[in-house]
């Protein structure tokens, strides 16, 4: 069984753009390029999140169920990439988990609805299978203390966050995403630290995302973590033919990726 | 050459429909009930995967889909399914409780028994061949990779059936076969170029 080297790829009204704490949204263009691209380098798999600030999006499309422009991304990048692909990003509810599957989702990854009603894991476990649902965690330091984080309303949660991936495994999350809001977009590495304690209290793969700089990094968290997965953005971005150096980088070090 | 692809509205069926169209199949319809297969004469089906067994296997029989995939197997079609879609051809799951299968290749879906290793089995994992099949047709020895999402397999009663096997912390099928209908374990449809080849062999089958 291979290690996982995925990219993560986040969207804003449409556009492919580049994130730094959460903030600071750098536009870098056409969603679908960077789609073709990694299929040619024979990607592991790709993660799609939608950021668009979903009340802006969703009334230029009021008749609509759902963000009509993302389902428009969705199938149009699924249609260029024959590795799973991940969409996230504003679902709420079964009908938008049904639309994101059969419009190019090969599995879904749910965050915000999620965080205060965790009986919806199951509900879609128990319709969609468990190993079709990421979970995504967001965490921020508060007061040296590892907080989970809303985005959408940008607060933290009083309530234990390793209790609370603990709780989302057990409801029927396949994997977990934990992305840190304060190493994001900052190439300092990975935090380490979090993602090590995480994968201790959990039983199902754990997919750690949010500072990576350079291969460096990569490598330096799998020596310290035993990951079936590892995420990463920015890194992809802005270097020539990215994916496959560091993949090359990482089979070097003797860590089994593909 | 006509092609049924049935719907059973939780799969990725859209990651199908992609690999039709890149390798120029064209000609399938969609099958979401009994009424889509009246007057049609399907060469080849397919039933892609995800969703649980349970939701799978209730939406086949509350269509009245399950006996025409009887038929279909009595009568020669060719069939291909995928992950979930290859799991309800068995003789029950135990996904959510005991749940009734198709009980076409008869065998039992339980949970993968890991030992060290997580859960679900996410990932490109190597294959190995046990039974030379026109599915396996021009792929190449490095090319027994493929991407798996699933955290239950398909044990099947009769190893005959077995054409090639993956290891997980514990040996499984990966690919089943009786007569004209086959069953896959990974996704084909998201396994980069070997994939495809798998789904073009399949629908090469005369």
């Amino acid at each position: 069984m291979k290690i996982r080297l995925i990219p993560i790829l986040f969207l804003k009204d449409g556009n492919l753009v580049r994130s730094e704490n959460f903030d600071l949204h750098q536009i870098l263009g056409d969603p679908f390029v960077q789609v073709e691209r990694y299929n040619t380098w024979n990607v592991d798999e790709i993660i799609y999140i939608n950021i668009s600030n979903s009340i802006n999006y969703e009334t230029k499309n009021k008749t609509e169920q759902h963000p009509k422009k993302f389902l428009e991304v969705m199938k149009k990048a699924s249609e260029k990439c024959f590795s799973p692909i991940v969409f996230g990003g504003g679902i709420k509810n079964l009908n938008d988990a049904k639309s994101y599957f059969q419009n190019g989702a090969d599995k879904i990854s749910v965050n915000t609805s999620f965080i205060e009603n965790t009986d919806l894991i199951s509900e879609f476990a128990n319709i969609f299978g468990s190993q079709s649902i990421i979970v995504s965690v967001d965490v921020k330091i508060e007061n040296n203390i590892y907080k989970l984080y809303n985005s959408k309303n940008e607060k933290t949660y009083d309530y234990d966050l390793f209790d609370y991936v603990k709780e989302v495994e057990k409801k029927g999350a396949g994997e977990i995403l934990i992305n840190s809001v304060d190493r994001d977009g900052t190439s300092l590495g990975y935090d380490i630290n979090l993602i090590k304690k995480i994968n201790n209290v959990i039983n199902i793969p754990l997919i750690p995302c949010g500072g990576v700089g350079t291969s460096e990094h990569i490598s330096e968290l799998l020596e310290k973590v035993d990951l079936s997965a590892v995420a990463a953005g920015n890194i992809f971005n802005f270097t020539e033919r990215s994916y496959e150096k560091i993949k090359n980088f990482l089979k070097k070090k003797g860590y089994n990726f593909r | 050459m006509n092609i049924g692809i049935i719907n059973t509205n939780t799969s990725n069926i859209k990651s199908v429909y992609n690999a039709l169209n890149y390798l120029n199949f064209r000609n399938y319809k969609e099958i979401r009930s009994l009424k889509d297969t009246e007057k049609e004469k399907f060469t080849h089906l397919i039933l892609p995967g995800n969703g649980s067994f349970e939701s799978n296997i209730k939406k086949i029989k509350n269509e009245c889909l399950d006996n025409f995939l009887n038929e279909s197997f009595e009568n020669n079609i060719f069939f291909l399914g995928i992950c979930v879609g290859m799991q309800i051809l068995a003789t029950y799951g135990e996904e959510n409780g005991k749940v009734d299968g198709l009980d076409i290749i008869p065998g039992r879906v339980e949970k993968i028994p890991v030992k060290e290793k997580k859960l679900p089995h996410i990932g490109w994992n190597n294959i190995t061949i046990k039974k030379n099949d026109k599915l396996f047709k021009n792929l190449s020895e490095d090319e027994l990779i493929f991407y798996f999402l699933h955290s239950y397999y398909f044990n099947v009663s009769d190893g005959i059936n077995n054409l090639s096997t993956v290891n997980y912390d514990f040996e499984f099928p990966a690919v089943i076969n009786k007569k004209n209908f086959y069953g896959i374990q990974f996704h084909p449809e998201k396994s980069q170029s070997q994939g495809l080849k798998i789904i073009k062999n399949f629908l090469e089958l005369r």
